[in-house]
């Protein structure tokens, strides 16, 4: 096939291959008119074709419109209505054009920008015409990477070393095989020869197909490393590519490389949003930020998330996590959307027992986002299935006829070679590639996590394969190629037909069958907008012949298609309504219910297809829609009622959602669930129905397999509500059936002895993982170490350490040097805390973004200014868009080592970054504000956040509050006690009392009988009242000389006991009456 | 701007202005640099009037710019991110054209910005304005005697 496209390629390549680059076709982008103007007669000067806009979304119309109109990108970086960089990406995703990046702004970290999202070059004004007759480059380039990048990945996956390091392996980036893709790469061979003019030796550019094929360079952490050390080495005037390469001295590598992989790993790069502040705990987070706190914090999140079937790194996470940063991000949307559909792939297969290997320890977590974390992992993952199972592949299309359709599809995509690829995987990631379970061989528990998922994925496809028939198996594929040809209506008679069989003769789990849907469901959207529509309506049509299926035939309902049923028209109606929803999502942190992440991540996953038409903004909104939709069209009208008013909350929105379908999964108990299914389940009605039912499910489990898969959520659920005595008996049930063998359940319960204060069990807890051979990881040793610090002393810290350093088993990363910071510096020994901060620091991944937020904060603690600067700065590197909470993590370290100029200056770029007003970061700055005394500048703040459409929480009330009360302005602060109280719908809030004596007191002083009065009054309505407050009141009555009535019985009627005091206060009161 | 070449700009076709030539030539010296000797080559039969459209538009542009700073600085006090963002447009514009003194003055605000010094950005920003105006006003006379010389003199110059 390869080689037929190749020569096709050829024939018109070569008609134009006199006149290149002469009319290329060049669409320039600037929102200044004079540089548009000069930069435009540059270009035609140039000879190219020259296509001008001063708009962006403009210029992204035009470019996806007329997908093949142009050749090259010059966008400007700086524009009101879309930032370049949003274009890049966007760009970079739908359409894989080089784009270059044109500002007037040199500084470093907006080069580097302009690189990690993807621009093959950055030129800064004004440009030289001399740049600009060169710019053809990347458009050669870009066709020929594209071509080799294929033979070199097939070379890669089968010369791999079995044992490759696991940074190596995770940096590790597949790209698009256009060789699939039917986007030959024209005009190879004939640019070749013009291709080395520019000086650089490019070792990938002359290839010969009959040369030995050279490996592929993989973008691995350590060559980003060196990639940024290079730039920063050489200054960013000098840092050009060559030079770059220099320094980085990597056997070859090119800049192609370099800009392209490092594209692709941006897009899966995982933003591990965690809210830092959040992870810490509610506690004040510099008396407390404890290593082992936040990370403590941070690993329950992860339990929790891989309870959810979800795997607990960063991608995963993100959808829900932080809805927010995925919705704002301006991460494109097929780009996310691939994301879901990974992470479906992924979780799925993880309900397996063995899923607790993902649930990665401390450690790991920095690395995390850098390989099986992202959706490259999980690419990297399916590619190998579809190098190692090609051959298969296309006997199994053949074997049912579909080859035509296939390529047919694939070349109906073809002017977008991502996407295909991505639909090739897809495809391919479903039908059963067994071989690669073994060819993997585990060297780091990354790996493991990786092989474990992959063999999950197997057993279940397996699974299915075993009992429907071939042609039902494919059939369900043909689904998604029917698609893409557009021939839905002619495939979709066939494909229900063949289905029909296969569902009820298959005996699927829910939840399996739903995340098939999605993930398939995902990979389908990666269609490129104009497609997607067709795509929607195959989609319904399809969802609706599924439900005459169930109801006449009377089989199984596959989920599968609920979540693909939902035409367009009504995802869109719902988005606008639910935003708001989606809001409060956003604010909902990690202890959100697991099931309601889960679903919401599935929903998510159908719902984003009308991404390109919305927005990302309303991805999880719209999801979350997506999924009572359809689960009304179960038949369950009741939910669907509850769910029409879009004000209800979510929480109950997500539980009735799990109530309808834990009990839709009873009544269908013909259901064989597997222990994983049992686990899912265990974990849902815990949520829903509370502890004790979830123990009275598990008693009922009848297999060990099952009991023990389930054991997990059954113990989180015990720790999360610290009952030691249920966990430790449970623990001891455990044994019984064979001790789970990973370090998970351990360290659950020692992180519940943590939080009991009970120290010295986990010291025996480590003795007994010792004992049976137990493996322990980064978060065993972190909370053994402290366990230490709390229990006998640095010295037995430090052999504990020591153990861990000997233990090949576990990475000595970031946290583990934060934990030992933290234990210094409780000792007191600062120096000796710092230098281990410095270590940490070596040990930080350049794709997560929470270590440099962890160690920030231990700077922080510390009152490190320069610490905490370096690490905020240092974190910038880090790929992507940088999420609210790290903004906010940084201005809480700055305030708290003095430097509120520097806070003041942070929030300023989170503030031009940022296209939402989150009043949460603003609150940070304005609380630095009123505890120095500065409330007029609180009220400037807090007022620019007003003007700027920011809705102020009870938080900022409190705050200004505090302020006013400080300032003498009492009217002003129960101004604002009233707007606090007015958001209680949302919120349990209460305003601190110690304020509210105070503006009594305040009023009494005054003898402001009228204002007390009043102010009594707004509290009583909010049964806010107490004896010192009537006291205050009174006591203006006395000071203004006036006879209080009715006070007594206000007491009494806020049921407000006497004192002493208050009697002879009313007395004196009374008197003033007398004389 | 090299001297040279505004020598040969200026002197190429009217000898007989010499020194008005030289007074342009001195007075343009400092104010443009190479991009405007750019942006110059980019004039042919094609677009005869190229620099001075793209001049014109300059001054157009800029002075919508300069006012947008300007209210920025009244409206947000303080707002060092938003005038930094502005400023940057200005920094764009002018160095487009090569206007290097007030691109030079452009940078120093943005300086300014960075260091959070109000009273910095107050006294770059006069001095962009005085630097715009003084542009304006070598530019419109730099012009009047090229149109003076007639349409040739910009087409039949020596190459460099």
């Amino acid at each position: 096939m390869r080689a037929v496209e190749e020569r096709k390629g050829v024939v018109p390549a070569a008609r134009r291959r006199d006149q290149f680059p002469v009319g290329m076709r060049v669409l320039a982008v600037d929102d200044d008119p004079v540089c548009l103007k000069v930069l435009e007669t540059l270009l035609l000067r140039c000879q190219y074709h020259v296509t001008t806009t001063n708009q962006a979304a403009i210029a992204l119309k035009m470019l996806r419109e007329n997908r093949d109109m142009f050749d090259l990108v010059i966008s400007d970086v700086h524009m009101p209505d879309m930032d370049g960089f949003k274009l890049l990406e966007l760009v970079g995703l739908e359409m894989d054009l080089p784009v270059i990046m044109l500002s007037v702004n040199g500084e470093t970290k907006t080069v580097l920008k302009g690189i990690t999202h993807g621009a093959c070059d950055y030129l800064l004004k004004p440009v030289r015409i001399e740049e600009l007759r060169n710019i053809w480059q990347h458009v050669i380039r870009r066709k020929f990477s594209t071509r080799d990048r294929a033979n070199l990945d097939f070379y890669e996956e089968c010369n791999k070393p079995p044992n490759a390091d696991s940074d190596h392996v995770h940096g590790h980036v597949t790209c698009g095989s256009p060789d699939q893709s039917g986007r030959p790469s024209k005009k190879r061979k004939e640019y070749c020869s013009e291709e080395e003019d520019e000086g650089e030796v490019n070792t990938q550019d002359i290839d010969d197909p009959s040369a030995p094929k050279k490996p592929r360079v993989v973008w691995s952490v350590e060559l980003h490393r060196k990639f940024v050390a290079a730039v920063n080495q050489l200054g960013i005037d000098k840092a050009v590519p060559k030079r770059i390469l220099e320094l980085m001295n990597v056997e070859k590598l090119t800049r192609e490389n370099k800009y392209r992989l490092y594209l692709k790993r941006l897009s899966a790069v995982a933003s591990q949003q965690v809210s830092i502040v959040a992870a810490l705990g509610g506690r004040d987070p510099f008396l407390h930020m404890g290593g082992f706190e936040g990370l403590q914090g941070y690993q329950a999140f992860n339990s929790s998330a891989a309870l959810s079937s979800f795997t607990p790194h960063g991608l995963l996470n993100s959808p829900r996590n932080n809805p927010a940063a995925l919705g704002t991000q301006g991460v494109p949307a097929s780009k996310s959307i691939q994301t879901m559909s990974g992470s479906h792939t992924l979780s799925h297969p993880i309900n397996d027992a063995n899923k607790y290997h993902l649930s990665l320890p401390g450690n790991q977590k920095g690395n995390l986002g850098q390989g099986l974390a992202t959706s490259l992992g999980h690419t990297q993952m399916q590619q190998k299935w579809i190098h190692e199972e090609t051959d298969d592949l296309s006997t199994i299309l053949s074997g049912n006829g579909l080859s035509n359709g296939m390529s047919g599809t694939l070349q109906s995509v073809s002017s977008s070679p991502l996407l295909p690829q991505e639909l090739a995987e897809c495809t391919q990631a479903k039908i059963v590639s067994q071989p690669s379970i073994r060819t993997s061989s585990v060297s780091s528990e990354h790996i493991e996590g990786a092989v474990r998922v992959s063999s999950g994925l197997l057993e279940s496809r397996v699974s299915q394969q075993s009992t429907i028939p071939l042609s039902g198996f494919s059939a369900n594929e043909l689904l998604i190629h029917g698609s893409f040809n557009n021939t839905c209506a002619n495939k979709l008679g066939g494909t229900s037909s063949s289905c029909a069989p296969a569902r009820s003769s298959n005996d699927l789990m829910v939840a399996r069958d739903t995340k098939g849907g999605a993930s398939s469901f995902g990979g389908a959207m990666l269609l490129p907008p104009d497609t997607e529509q067709k795509y929607l309506n195959f989609g319904g049509g399809n969802g609706l012949k599924q439900k005459f299926d169930d109801r006449t035939a009377d089989s199984l309902f596959d989920p599968k298609f609920v979540w693909s049923s939902v035409p367009s028209s009504q995802l869109a109606s719902n988005i606008g309504a639910h935003h708001a929803m989606s809001q409060r999502w956003n604010n909902s942190s990690s202890n959100s219910s697991n099931i309601g992440a889960r679903m919401i991540g599935q929903a998510t996953s159908s719902g984003s297809t009308v991404i390109p038409q919305m927005k990302t903004d309303f991805l999880v909104s719209s999801g979350d829609m997506l999924m009572p939709k359809n689960t009304s069209d179960l038949s369950i009208p009741k939910l669907q009622s509850e769910l029409s008013s879009s004000s209800c909350s979510f929480d109950g929105l997500l539980n009735s959602i799990v109530k309808v379908i834990l009990s839709w999964m009873d009544s269908h108990n013909d259901f064989r669930l597997s222990p994983s299914d049992h686990m899912v389940r265990l974990e849902l009605i815990a949520k829903v129905h509370g502890t004790s039912q979830a123990e009275e499910y598990y008693r009922k489990l009848s297999t060990a397999a099952s009991k023990k898969a389930a054991s997990f959520p059954l113990l989180h659920c015990y720790v999360t509500e610290r009952n030691v005595q249920k966990a430790e008996t449970f623990m001891a049930e455990l044994q019984r059936y064979g001790l789970p063998v990973d370090p998970h359940s351990f360290n659950e319960i020692m992180k519940l002895y943590v939080a009991t204060c009970q120290y010295e069990k986990v010291l025996s807890v480590i003795y007994l993982m010792k004992r049976n051979n137990i493996p322990r990881n980064v978060l065993s040793y972190n909370i053994w170490m402290n366990a230490c610090a709390e229990v006998s002393g640095l010295a037995s810290v430090q052999s504990a350490f020591k153990e861990m350093l000997n233990d090949d088993m576990v990475e000595v990363g970031w946290s583990t040097y934060c934990t030992l910071a933290n234990i210094f510096k409780k000792y007191g020994q600062s120096s000796k805390a710092l230098a281990c901060l410095r270590t940490a620091e070596t040990k930080l991944s350049s794709t997560g973004r929470l270590g440099y937020s962890f160690i920030m904060t231990c700077y922080a603690a510390l009152n490190d200014r320069d610490g905490v600067i370096r690490l905020w700065e240092a974190s910038k590197s880090v790929p992507g868009r940088i999420p609210a909470a790290n903004y906010m993590t940084a201005m809480v370290c700055l305030i708290k080592v003095g430097d509120i100029g520097r806070a003041e200056w942070t929030f300023g770029s989170w503030e031009a970054e940022s296209k939402k007003h989150d009043v949460r970061v603003s609150n940070v700055l304005l609380g630095a504000y009123v505890r120095n005394g500065w409330i007029e500048k609180a009220e400037r703040l807090h007022l620019h956040m007003l003007e700027k459409g920011a809705h102020p929480n009870y938080k900022t009330w409190e705050i200004l509050m505090e302020g006013f009360v400080q300032s003498k302005q009492m009217d002003k602060a129960v101004n604002a006690m009233k707007k606090g109280l007015s958001l209680l719908k949302t919120c349990h809030w209460r305003p601190p009392l110690e304020l509210l004596e105070a503006i009594a007191k305040y009023f009494e002083e005054q003898g402001s009988v009228e204002d007390a009065d009043r102010f009594i009054k707004v509290l009583q309505k909010f049964n806010l009242t107490s004896l010192p407050l009537y006291k205050s009141l009174l006591g203006a009555y006395i000071n203004a000389d006036i006879v209080p009535q009715n006070i007594p019985q206000m007491i009494a009627g806020d049921q407000i006991d006497m004192d002493e005091e208050m009697d002879q206060l009313i007395i004196r009161a009374s008197k003033i009456d007398i004389t | 701007m090299s001297l040279e070449r505004i020598v040969s700009r200026v002197t190429s076709n009217q000898s007989r202005k010499l020194a008005e030539g030289h007074k342009a030539i001195a007075n343009a010296i400092g104010y443009l640099d190479e991009q405007f000797c750019q942006v110059e080559d980019l004039q042919d039969e094609a677009s005869p009037n190229f620099v001075e459209e793209v001049v014109t538009l300059f001054f157009k542009d800029s002075g919508r710019l300069m006012s947008n700073i300007e209210q920025a600085l009244d409206k947000y006090p303080r707002d060092f991110n938003r005038w930094d963002a502005y400023m940057q447009q200005l920094k764009g514009s002018c160095s487009s054209i090569g206007a290097s003194r007030m691109k030079n003055e452009c940078m120093s605000f943005r300086d300014s910005c960075g260091q959070g010094n109000v009273e910095g950005c107050m006294r770059s920003f006069q001095k962009v304005k005085r630097e715009h105006a003084i542009l304006r006003q070598k530019l419109e006379s730099y012009f009047q005697l090229l149109r003076q010389a007639g349409p040739a003199g910009a087409a039949t110059r020596p190459v460099m």
